[in-house]
């Protein structure tokens, strides 16, 4: 009992001893006092992601994405200061909002509050895929003419986003804003003024299923073409509703393993790359790797199942082309015959129907599902 | 936003008139006369010169962490908030923003190099970090003159050798509060013309044919030249800046 009150008090202490080393001209609230936390809906390398009220306009939900705090003196990471420094100066209908900064300067804790979308192309593709049912055309189109909106807003001010996959585009749900793609998670994101150093010189590991073959082969600068390649990736994963390369990673803690499962799928769906088709790809460092292979068909057709003749086919095909200096462009994309074809992409990229999709769940209880 | 100045935040909410930049350091106004503040004001973008050296940190995060430090001091003051450490914070911050991350321990060690009397620490330094950050309000990328000079170098008529004479004159125009006041655009365009004075060099028939307000040039070039001159003033008595820090009843004094 006497240790209880003992810890209490020294608590007590601790508190009222903490003294700012300066005094401020900003009035600082807890995100606890300006947030109502519901539950946790998602997490990675760079801490937590929670689903809150925001307590002074208490209609709005917000996703709150809670940073790990890093090692002993390093105070906050690039990663949350690339995120800050270029959320804060984005502004497109299909890029996340950054609504709110929240910081702890006692615990060296960094809170970011976003717009809460409720659905995300990971997880309706994955509903796709467990009914065994389809997307409609007009959903798909929409869904990809938002995404090219948003990275061509982010390409034409020098942002690469680096890290594009189903689950960092987000889709709102019910509200004014529903079905509104909006791109999320610049924690990878640069500006790219200067030639960028290759990810992993950083440490840094990403999914490999939407990795351009210009970096699978080992080329050290990243360009605009690596988002259209992903992009490209997604868009075939909406239309069969399974990811299009999904290779085998390799060891991700070792950066400069070369990824043979994931060229191999590549190479299965497109075909082996040839001079011809991209010339700059014999100074690539792996390419000796893959040059003696076998002759090998393009089958992109047949894998994803469209007409070789559509439109649709024409713009997949020009997007996860091999050649990163032919492949389209985000505003090229945008121009597409495709898009001026009915159905016409939609504002609204469920069209107005009932949306079917599962909410988002406390993390916990889907892992409970999931052993279930 | 990088490609698009006329979109961002530096444009949109950090391009400040006079009055509002005369508010700065308003509590220390009670113990400095407005020439003494001033001098400490100036003083502090050499410290933060001299410690971005001292790391050899690229010169553009050095001038980002001035605007930073001119920016935190607009609503607060020396006395609440050490000048040395806000100084050091904001080069280490910047030194993350413009990708060329030097550590907080380091940046208190070479400090206290410079300075023996510096006896803040890295936990200090990483405290600090977040109330610059907000003082700041997250706006934290900066848009700089350099990057146009080449450009305007070339289209100007002047010799491309001119450039680093004109490169040192942006880089000593951060002493001055033209980085609050004007887009990078017009502070490059001043500095260029105040250099083609030095170099003897008439461009007045190339800059009257810009689409550009003549007068906003003038008045860069105009308060470098009053800087140049304070400076030259101030250097007689360079133990001045102790004498005037010991003034200021500085909070939590370490």
């Amino acid at each position: 009992m006497n240790s209880h009150s003992n810890s209490q008090q020294a608590h007590l202490q601790q508190q009222q001893v903490y003294s700012p080393i300066v005094l401020t001209s900003t009035h600082r609230q807890d995100v606890q006092e300006k947030y109502q936390f519901s539950y946790e809906i998602g997490s990675g390398t760079y801490g937590m992601v929670y689903k809150a009220d925001d307590k002074k306009r208490p209609t709005n939900k917000v996703a709150v994405k809670k940073f790990r705090s890093t090692k002993e003196g390093e105070g906050l990471s690039l990663t949350a200061y690339r995120e800050i420094g270029l959320l804060k100066e984005l502004s497109n209908e299909n890029i996340i909002k950054l609504l709110d900064v929240c910081l702890n300067p006692k615990d060296k804790l960094l809170y970011l509050i976003f717009d809460y979308a409720e659905f995300d192309l990971f997880g309706i593709i994955k509903y796709h895929r467990e009914n065994q049912s389809h997307f409609s055309d007009v959903t798909i189109k929409s869904l990809i003419w938002q995404v090219l909106n948003g990275m061509h807003y982010l390409h034409s001010n020098w942002v690469i986003h680096r890290d594009l996959k189903p689950s960092n585009i987000l889709v709102m749900g019910e509200g004014k804003e529903v079905g509104t793609v909006k791109i999320g998670d610049f924690g990878l994101a640069r500006i790219f003024q200067s030639p960028l150093k290759p990810l992993n010189e950083n440490g840094v590991v990403v999914t490999i299923w939407y990795r351009s073959p210009e970096l699978l082969l080992g080329s050290k600068h990243y360009t605009r073409a690596v988002d259209i390649w992903a992009i490209g990736c997604i868009f075939a994963e909406l239309i069969t509703t399974k990811p299009l390369f999904p290779g085998k990673e390799k060891d991700p803690k070792i950066p400069s393993l070369f990824q043979d499962d994931q060229v191999d799928k590549i190479v299965k769906v497109l075909g082996k790359p040839t001079l011809e088709m991209w010339p700059d790809v014999k100074h690539l460092p792996e390419w000796k790797r893959i040059s003696n292979m076998e002759p090998y068909p393009n089958t992109l057709a047949k894998c994803v199942g469209i007409d070789e003749k559509s439109n649709a086919y024409d713009l997949l095909s020009k997007m996860i082309l091999y050649d990163p200096s032919k492949r389209i462009t985000a505003s090229e994309a945008l121009d597409h015959p495709y898009f001026k074809e009915q159905p016409l992409p939609m504002a609204n990229a469920f069209a107005k129907s009932p949306i079917p999709y599962p909410h988002r769940l406390p993390i916990n209880k889907k892992k409970r599902e999931f052993d279930d | 936003m990088a490609a698009n100045f006329w979109e961002s935040s530096h444009c949109n909410e950090w391009l400040l008139d006079r009055n509002k930049i005369e508010e700065s350091n308003s509590k220390d106004k009670s113990y400095l006369t407005p020439m003494e503040l001033k001098r400490l004001r100036t003083h502090y973008c050499f410290v933060i010169q001299n410690l971005g050296n001292a790391l050899k940190l690229r010169q553009r995060a050095t001038s980002t962490a001035i605007v930073y430090f001119k920016r935190f001091y607009l609503k607060n003051s020396f006395v609440d908030c050490e000048p040395r450490l806000i100084a050091v914070t904001c080069l280490y911050l910047s030194s993350k923003v413009e990708e060329c991350i030097t550590q907080a321990k380091k940046c208190s060690a070479k400090m206290k190099e410079l300075d023996h009397t510096f006896n803040y620490t890295m936990n200090d330094i990483l405290e600090c970090e977040f109330f610059v950050l907000e003082e700041l309000a997250f706006c934290l990328i900066i848009y700089h003159p350099y990057k146009s000079l080449p450009l305007y170098l070339q289209n100007s008529g002047l010799d491309m050798a001119s450039i680093e004479i004109i490169w040192g004159v942006v880089n000593d125009s951060y002493r001055t509060d033209v980085c609050l006041m004007y887009p990078p655009y017009v502070v490059a365009l001043g500095c260029i013309y105040l250099g083609s004075y030095l170099l003897k060099k008439d461009i007045k028939q190339w800059l009257s044919e810009l689409n550009v307000d003549m007068k906003e040039i003038w008045e860069v070039s105009k308060e470098l030249i009053d800087c140049y001159e304070f400076e030259k003033l101030s250097s007689q008595n360079p133990s001045e800046p102790d004498f005037l820090y010991a003034k200021l009843p500085i909070r939590n004094k370490k």
